[in-house]
């Protein structure tokens, strides 16, 4: 279960708009690995139409300067297989369009890891690098971690495996845009300040690009205001982008404008990095983390540093929990007192709607439901709200702002753990004495009651 | 979460492998900043140093200019190099780092330079020279347009400010 925490603490930790549930997610996994399909499908057809295509430059020269790769298999197998270059590169579109059609086999995946790998070494073995084909190697590496089963969610394992491969793609996709901001902002010192900064690197990659002038060069360089904004919000896009990673309200929002960056710097550098934009449409546009429903409010919220007021108004605003609720399913372990007791003193507001009681050991459709979720009952109660659920400590802190005021348990139930925080400090707690009582009174956990019925 | 022997120890390896690739990467960075000698990376890590420098208004860009071709000296300022070759701008650094050096410089310009105009020029006997040029961004700011319009090229901005040195391919 320690990755599927890490993985909800992470991808799901952002608490903006609505929260995502455990169902969003499992129906996320057969979306990736379709996802994974038109990744493979966009590398056969790049190797099959000779951008990756396996040769050696200039017609037959020989690498001048050979990556480790090139040398491993120089060193392996001679020179000899360097003519035998279409012979490889069909193999590696094979291997690409099996990966397409198979993604569940690790043999495709692995092998289409393996040709990009040398592919993409060789091309760059001589004396010169050209990273536009890199990010294709980094996703490869990391869909090689896609589950071998169905990868339809529907186990836990698949479920983590695929969110898990995702969630590397995704890293890897973005991690180069941080590293790049990062490095601007070390080497540049105060001159990320200057009002000129990005026309003074526009004009001298003009130089570099002779006579070629970029399309939008000659209008751009001339509006110093326009170079300092873009500048500005390159300088932020850039040095923030890992970030989005966690932020699903951005996966949308930060592809496109990481896609329309790199249609800028082609159209004012003549650096094209057209196999990034695809990736970023597959891995961040289409990205199924991304919530179903986003408004400017929730991806405003979700901006690293500059959501952080936005934040803190809007859970000024949102103290109050939902009003018109029509149902509330609550599933407790009926074997520990703590909990029956806790779920029988439960009263909720009249505004709220009806509390329905599901002991998780008698099962029940819900309790089929929350099986299927990668959530294991013994590590907390669950509320089922509408199509959402919460688990463990939300579980406990949405029941406490729903709960009356009246009463001494409800009273002090609403004070304690109405604060999401105090939630998520006190429910371990709770979840210890629950293991405690069970072992006193020798009853087994939910999951094995479930298997020995 | 059960399941055999072999799916707990896929699973390890996952929860192992995932985050070490990104570590690994993190700890490539400052490793390839010390192996790093012009842009050479650890494939294929990289370090992602994109247009980090911001330049000044007066930056520096070597040049290769030829002056005869077969003895028979060429009209106005012929270079050679800066060309749209990424390629022969690095053998032309490389030529200008040794002779900035003073190690090398001949076998350098030899060995990295002759090829290159021989690919370009033939066998002819080619005097040339390699200059260090000075190039203001406002002028190039200010002449963008004739640029884009290919009224000038972008060599004409360039003002050779120090000889690095004069050869010739025959040898000399």
């Amino acid at each position: 279960m320690e990755h599927i925490r890490f993985l909800r603490k992470s991808v799901l930790g952002v608490r903006v708009g609505e929260p995502r549930s455990q169902a969003d997610l499992a129906r996320a996994a057969p979306r990736i690995v379709l996802l994974s399909r038109f990744f493979y499908v966009f590398v056969a057809y790049m190797i099959a139409s000779s951008s990756l295509r396996f040769s050696l430059a200039d017609g037959d020269q020989y690498p001048t300067a050979p990556l480790w790769p090139v040398r491993l298999v120089q060193n392996t197998v001679g020179t000899g297989w360097f003519v035998h270059g279409f012979t490889v590169t069909a193999i590696g579109a094979l291997l690409a369009l099996s990966a397409a059609i198979a993604p569940r086999a690790l043999v495709w995946r692995l092998g289409t890891f393996l040709y990009l790998l040398l592919q993409v070494a060789l091309r760059n073995s001589y004396g010169s690098i050209n990273h536009g084909a890199h990010v294709l190697l980094y996703i490869s590496f990391a869909l090689m971690f896609l589950p071998r089963g169905r990868g339809d969610g529907r186990s836990r394992e698949d479920l983590v495996r695929c969110l898990g491969a995702f969630w590397l793609a995704q890293t890897l996709v973005l991690l180069p845009y941080t590293l790049s901001g990062f490095w601007k902002i070390r080497h540049s010192g105060l001159e990320i300040f200057s009002p000129d900064a990005l026309t003074r690197i526009l004009l001298d990659r003009l130089i570099a690009e002779l006579d070629d002038v970029p399309p939008l060069l000659p209008q751009v360089v001339q509006h110093t205001t326009l170079t300092q904004v873009m500048w500005i919000l390159t300088l932020y896009v850039e040095v923030v982008a890992l970030l989005v990673v966690f932020r699903p309200h951005l996966h949308r929002p930060f592809g496109i404008v990481l896609m329309l960056f790199h249609m800028l710097s082609d159209w004012t550098m003549n650096i094209a990095f057209s196999n990034n934009i695809l990736v970023l449409a597959l891995f961040l546009v289409l990205s199924p983390l991304a919530p179903s429903r986003s408004s400017l409010s929730h991806i405003v919220q979700s901006l690293p540093v500059l959501g952080i007021p936005f934040r803190a108004l809007s859970r000024r605003r949102s103290s109050r929990p939902q009003q018109t609720i029509d149902k509330v399913w609550l599933v407790y372990d009926g074997e520990c007192p703590l909990c029956s007791n806790y779920a029988q003193f439960l009263e909720l507001r009249q505004s709220v709607g009806e509390l329905i009681l599901v002991d998780a050991r008698q099962g029940g459709p819900i309790v089929e439901d929350i099986r299927r979720l990668p959530h294991d009952l013994n590590d907390g109660m669950v509320v089922k709200i509408g199509e959402r659920f919460y688990i463990g400590h939300e579980a406990l802190n949405v029941l406490a702002r729903l709960s009356e005021s009246r009463g001494a348990f409800n009273g002090i139930n609403r004070w304690m753990f109405g604060s999401a925080a105090a939630a998520r400090l006190g429910y371990p707690w709770l979840k210890l004495g629950r293991r405690i009582v069970l072992r006193l009174k020798g009853v087994s956990p939910i999951g094995e009651s479930a298997r020995q019925t | 979460m059960g399941g055999t022997g072999s799916s707990r120890r896929r699973r390890r390896l996952v929860r192992l492998l995932a985050p070490a690739v990104v570590v690994l990467y993190v700890i490539m960075i400052p490793l390839n900043s010390v192996v790093e000698t012009d842009h050479v990376e650890i494939f294929p890590f990289f370090k992602w140093r994109l247009f980090a420098y911001v330049p000044d208004w007066q930056t520096h860009e070597y040049a290769l200019i030829v002056e005869a071709i077969d003895g028979q000296a060429v009209d106005g300022t012929y270079y050679l190099i800066p060309n749209d070759s990424v390629r022969d701008w690095k053998a032309l650094r490389v030529a200008a780092a040794a002779c900035n050096t003073g190690v090398d410089c001949d076998d350098t310009v030899a060995e990295v330079i002759h090829p290159l105009i021989r690919r370009d020029l033939g066998d002819s006997s080619v005097d040339f020279r390699i200059v260090r040029a000075r190039i203001d961004l406002r002028d190039v700011q200010d002449h963008v347009n004739e640029l884009n319009e290919g009224e000038i090229a972008a060599t004409d901005l360039f003002r050779p400010i120090e000889e690095l040195g004069r050869w010739n391919t025959s040898g000399s």
